[in-house]
């Protein structure tokens, strides 16, 4: 085990480590372009030059390994003038459009220029290099000459996806990045260069021109789009998300996240919301207060379970609900009522797992909970339609929360031989069309909770968004509810509820939202 | 040594020919090694004889071949550098086309000191001719048992492949080299690991020059101890080949010991300065070395006499320039060559070489200011030590030591806001990059 001196620091490091991941286990800051944890070393912005006591000249810190007796400076008057001098190099040919670009606020050029540069040119007179902007295929709009040569996204593709799709054409100065001829972007995992790339090289489409950086609101939130449970920031602003980026998580999903994942936010955009509770009057159903809808469904499922028996009275839970809602669900049908006929929503994945070179996979199973849910409710019974059309169940209570959940023909003639049937859900989804009473309910970005991914780790995700009209976070829905049927219930928020189902459910036991902290916890 | 070796047939066709090679003794230095000395010993015959690589670096051949790890199980390769394309420099390209048996030989031995079973020669891609001379001498010395399973009955296999390059000065650097042999681009390496460790196809592999690997026979036909004595001193020993191009009589490839003086082959070998000019500057040792002014060239052309003057013994590229040369075109035109060949990996040599090109431009044609040339120097010494590979130096190299020995020349163009000096327009120069 090397021990090395970093500015008068020492540290012992694991052998293979550079004095730039060295530096950084000090909070020493060495700045970098090529270097990125996830990639290979490719040592080429020279940016990251330090000075070692018997070396020659100065060395890249990402790539000169941490050696027993090293002892670095990063800070020397040495230092800092390569740094500069780098920062000029990249800069006499960098068009400074920042007032235009996508990255102005997040560029590495601009942040380092500002702590490493000087503020004035000595390229004078010079015509810049000026380079047609690229389409790289799908969302990648390449600006080409903000590019600043890293080779990032170049080796992305060939460290993180398994398949070489960039390359660098030409060469010396004219030098800019490719799609091999032949080939197209389309491998799930393009839109993960525009955030590696450190300049604003690399742009969005989706994005392009949509928000300045700094005004955007970071939400830490989890991906619902499958059962990776991808650590996603929701960015916002005005109620409104302008793009999901990866948030890194080490043993979920490293640095990235899916195209499915990326853009998967539009997908509730375009759904026709419940704004309000409804309640059904004949074929249609009317606005009411949140008061009377809950007031309904309590007296119709304590009524039914007078009349014929708590076991007439079933509910539907959902791989899609989060751990809280699934719980509460449970709690209130088997603790309040007293049925067993607990049923959850549990669509049988297609098609296989897709894994790229790195161990990133985006899994077949596109439900973030499944896991949560057998953890909560055993092994997961789907076959409610049977049990509707036996006449074993007459009142059905439904938290739903996929936006692909579609009904035949056949289901929704099952679904009218109900006396009774409540739909929690955040839009009007065939199964709510059809119900008594619709209890408006959000989508992962307006409420809090939690989704246990297919590897048995609970992550936290909150609450980016205000939902429209009267919705509400589902938990709350649920806690309302219980409440009908139990004053004594207390709680008052998804925390709450997390405490709760700490001390309720055995696979969950000891968790806190405290304890889950940004990473989650594997229980499983 | 007064018999020469390299160019001891020059003008003869045959030369090529191994019949014509083996009458001459040609192969005997092999037999007598396989025959005769074990891989370790053939490493401390050429450490005893003191070569030192030709390819520009010069590095001692024996001390290098000894960093093969013998307990790496992987392969071992011998990799022949016969890129040649610095300008100025034409030997290599010499020994291919009239002596490529030299060259064989030499990689044999070479091969087998390292115990290699696998060599390659890699060819600027345009030695279309030479390319075709080594595929016909590498047959022949397959026919004739020298390549191949058990060579000489010795129990010792060795093949030789001739591999063209594509046509870039970056594949010359000895890691671009190996990318490029491994059919990706020509991107030099970060070192460590340096090439003798992990090297071509990750395998520790040795590269030499052509020269430096054609010295080999003679050698091990003479002994290490009998070379070490020529030249000027055991660190600078040996034969050498010095490439004389520009402003002088009598332009051409020479065959000297160690340590010529500069002087003496510009102005006796070489035939003196072109229609009897005035000398104005020398590159000694190829496009990349530190510039000398007339008054520095009575000076042993070796490794350490030139390096302690401030300049290198490079690849034996002397390029001589009469007082019709305009220095700050000279130097437009060579850092034009090197912003073309700059892989462009690393910022400093991909940015800096074009900035100089596009000031040198300016300062060439008299719009350029006096900061400019204190500016250009600074870029160079900017890129100096800061990049990958040295050919970040080798475009800096130049910049700082013209600007520094004839700054009065650049500082006059600014001034007079034209070039002050007068070309001889009867040289015609075709301009390649324009
Ligand atoms: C830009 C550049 C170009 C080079 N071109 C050549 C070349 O064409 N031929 C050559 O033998 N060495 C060339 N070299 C030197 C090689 O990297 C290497 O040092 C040499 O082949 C080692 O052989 P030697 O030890 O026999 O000299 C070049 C180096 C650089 C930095
Ligand atoms: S596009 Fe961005 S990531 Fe790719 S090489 Fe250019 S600057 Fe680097
Ligand atoms: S892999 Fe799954 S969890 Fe991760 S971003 Fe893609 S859809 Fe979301
Ligand atoms: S110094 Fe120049 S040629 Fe060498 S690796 Fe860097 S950019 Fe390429
Ligand atoms: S970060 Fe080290 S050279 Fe780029």
């Amino acid at each position: 085990m090397p021990t090395l001196k970093i500015d008068g620091k020492e540290i012992t490091v694991k052998p293979g480590m550079s004095v730039l991941q060295a530096a950084k286990k000090l909070g020493i800051e060495i700045p970098h372009y090529c270097y990125h944890p996830a990639l290979s070393i490719a040592g080429s912005c020279r940016m990251c030059l330090v000075e070692i006591e018997g070396h020659r000249k100065l060395e890249t810190a990402c790539s000169t390994m941490a050696a027993d007796g090293m002892v670095v400076h990063t800070d020397t008057p040495a230092v800092q003038k390569a740094r500069k001098d780098v920062l000029e190099f990249l800069l006499i040919n960098h068009p400074l459009d920042c007032p235009v670009c996508d990255k102005a606020g997040e560029c590495y050029l601009q942040d380092y220029d500002y702590t490493y540069g000087t503020a004035h040119s000595r390229f004078r007179k010079e015509d810049k290099r000026v380079r047609p902007t690229k389409e790289l295929g799908g969302n990648i709009h390449y600006v080409t000459n903000r590019c600043i040569m890293c080779t990032r996204c170049v080796r992305f593709y060939k460290d993180v996806v398994g398949d070489e799709y960039l390359f660098v054409e030409n060469r010396g100065y004219k030098s800019e990045i490719s799609v091999f001829p032949g080939k197209e972007l389309h491998t799930k995992m393009d839109g993960n260069i525009t955030e590696i790339c450190p300049v604003g090289a690399l742009l969005d489409k989706d994005f392009i021109y949509q928000a300045r950086v700094w005004h955007l609101d970071h939400t830490k939130s989890v991906c619902p789009g499958c059962s990776a449970g991808c650590n996603v920031d929701l960015q916002t602003q005005n109620n409104k998300i302008y793009r999901t980026r990866s948030r890194q998580n080490m043993e979920v999903n490293e640095f990235w996240i899916c195209d499915d994942g990326r853009y998967l936010f539009h997908k509730y955009e375009d759904l026709t919301r419940v704004e309000s509770p409804l309640k059904r009057a004949g074929d249609k159903l009317n606005v009411t207060s949140w008061d009377e809808a809950l007031s309904i469904v309590h007296d119709r499922l304590a009524l039914i379970k007078k009349s014929d028996g708590a076991k007439f009275i079933g509910a539907v839970g959902s791989v899609f609900a989060s751990n809280e809602e699934n719980y509460l669900l449970k709690k209130i049908v088997k603790d309040e009522i007293g049925s067993t006929n607990l049923f959850v929503y549990a669509p049988v994945p297609e098609g296989e797992d897709l894994s790229f070179k790195s161990g990133f996979t985006i899994y077949a199973d596109k439900s973030p909970n499944r896991k949560g849910a057998e953890l909560i409710f055993g092994k997961l019974n789907t076959d409610f339609w049977k049990a509707i059309e036996k006449g074993d169940i007459k009142a059905l209570y439904v938290l739903n929360a996929d936006v692909d959940f579609k009904l035949t023909d056949a289901q929704k003639k099952s679904l009218k031989k109900l006396e009774f049937l409540a739909v929690q859900d955040f839009y009007m989804s065939d199964i709510a069309k059809l119900a008594h009473v619709v209890l408006p309910g959000t989508y992962f970005a307006e409420k809090t909770g939690t989704f246990t991914n297919h590897s048995g780790r609970v992550q936290r995700f909150s609450k980016a968004l205000q939902s429209p009209g009267q919705s509400k976070e589902d938990w709350a829905i649920l806690v309302e509810l219980g409440k009908r049927f139990n004053p004594d219930w207390k709680m008052a928020s998804a925390s709450d509820v997390m405490n709760d189902l700490a001390e309720n459910e055995k696979a969950f036991k000891g968790l806190s939202y405290f304890k889950l902290g940004d990473q989650g916890i594997q229980i499983a | 040594m007064s018999e020469l070796y390299f160019l001891k047939n020059r003008g003869n066709p045959e030369s090529k020919t191994i019949d014509f090679y083996l009458a001459h003794g040609g192969y005997e230095a092999l037999k007598k090694t396989l025959k005769s000395f074990e891989p370790n010993d053939v490493i401390e015959e050429v450490k005893k004889s003191g070569l030192r690589g030709r390819g520009g670096a010069g590095f001692p051949t024996g001390l290098k071949w000894s960093f093969v790890p013998q307990d790496n199980p992987n392969p071992k390769y011998l990799v022949c550098n016969a890129d040649e394309s610095e300008p100025g420099t034409f030997k290599d390209r010499y020994i291919i086309e009239h002596e490529p048996h030299m060259l064989i030989e030499g990689m044999i031995i070479s091969s087998y000191a390292i115990r290699s079973h696998l060599a390659y020669i890699y060819i600027r891609g345009e030695f279309v001719q030479g390319a075709r001379i080594l595929e016909e001498a590498l047959a022949e010395a397959r026919e004739k048992g020298f390549l191949g399973k058990n060579i000489l009955g010795s129990g010792y296999d060795l093949d030789i492949y001739v591999h063209r390059g594509g046509g870039a000065y970056i594949c010359g650097e000895e890691t671009g080299l190996l990318e490029s042999l491994e059919g990706k681009r020509g991107w030099p390496r970060l070192k460590p690991p340096f090439p003798a460790v992990v090297g071509l196809f990750k395998s520790p592999t040795i590269i030499n020059n052509v020269e430096t690997l054609a010295n080999v026979p003679l050698i091990m036909e003479r002994g290490g101890d009998w070379y070490s004595q020529l030249g000027p001193n055991p660190k600078n020993a040996g034969i050498k080949l010095y490439c004389v191009s520009g402003h002088v009589n009598r332009p051409g490839l020479f065959e000297f010991e160690m340590g010529m003086n500069l002087k003496e082959l510009i102005y006796e070998h070489a035939g003196g300065i072109y229609k009897g000019h005035q000398l104005k500057g020398v590159i000694p040792g190829g496009s990349s070395t530190p510039v000398l002014r007339p008054d520095e060239i009575d000076v042993s052309m070796d490794y350490d006499s030139l390096a302690a003057i401030g300049t290198m013994f490079g690849s034996a590229g002397t390029i001589v320039m009469d007082e019709t040369t305009c220095m700050v075109d000279a130097l437009y035109n060579l850092e034009r060559f090197y912003a073309h060949e700059s892989c462009g990996q690393c910022t400093p040599c991909r940015e800096g070489t074009m900035w100089m090109v596009k000031l040198l431009r300016r300062l060439e044609h008299g719009e350029g200011t006096v900061e400019d040339v204190d500016l250009l120097a600074d870029i160079a010494g900017n890129i100096m030590g800061r990049t990958i590979c040295p050919l970040g130096d080798a475009a800096a190299m130049p910049a700082k030591s013209f600007v520094q020995k004839f700054r009065d020349e650049f500082i006059e163009h600014a001034k007079q806001h034209k070039c002050p000096v007068k070309k001889d327009k009867s040289i015609k120069v075709t301009d390649a990059n324009a």
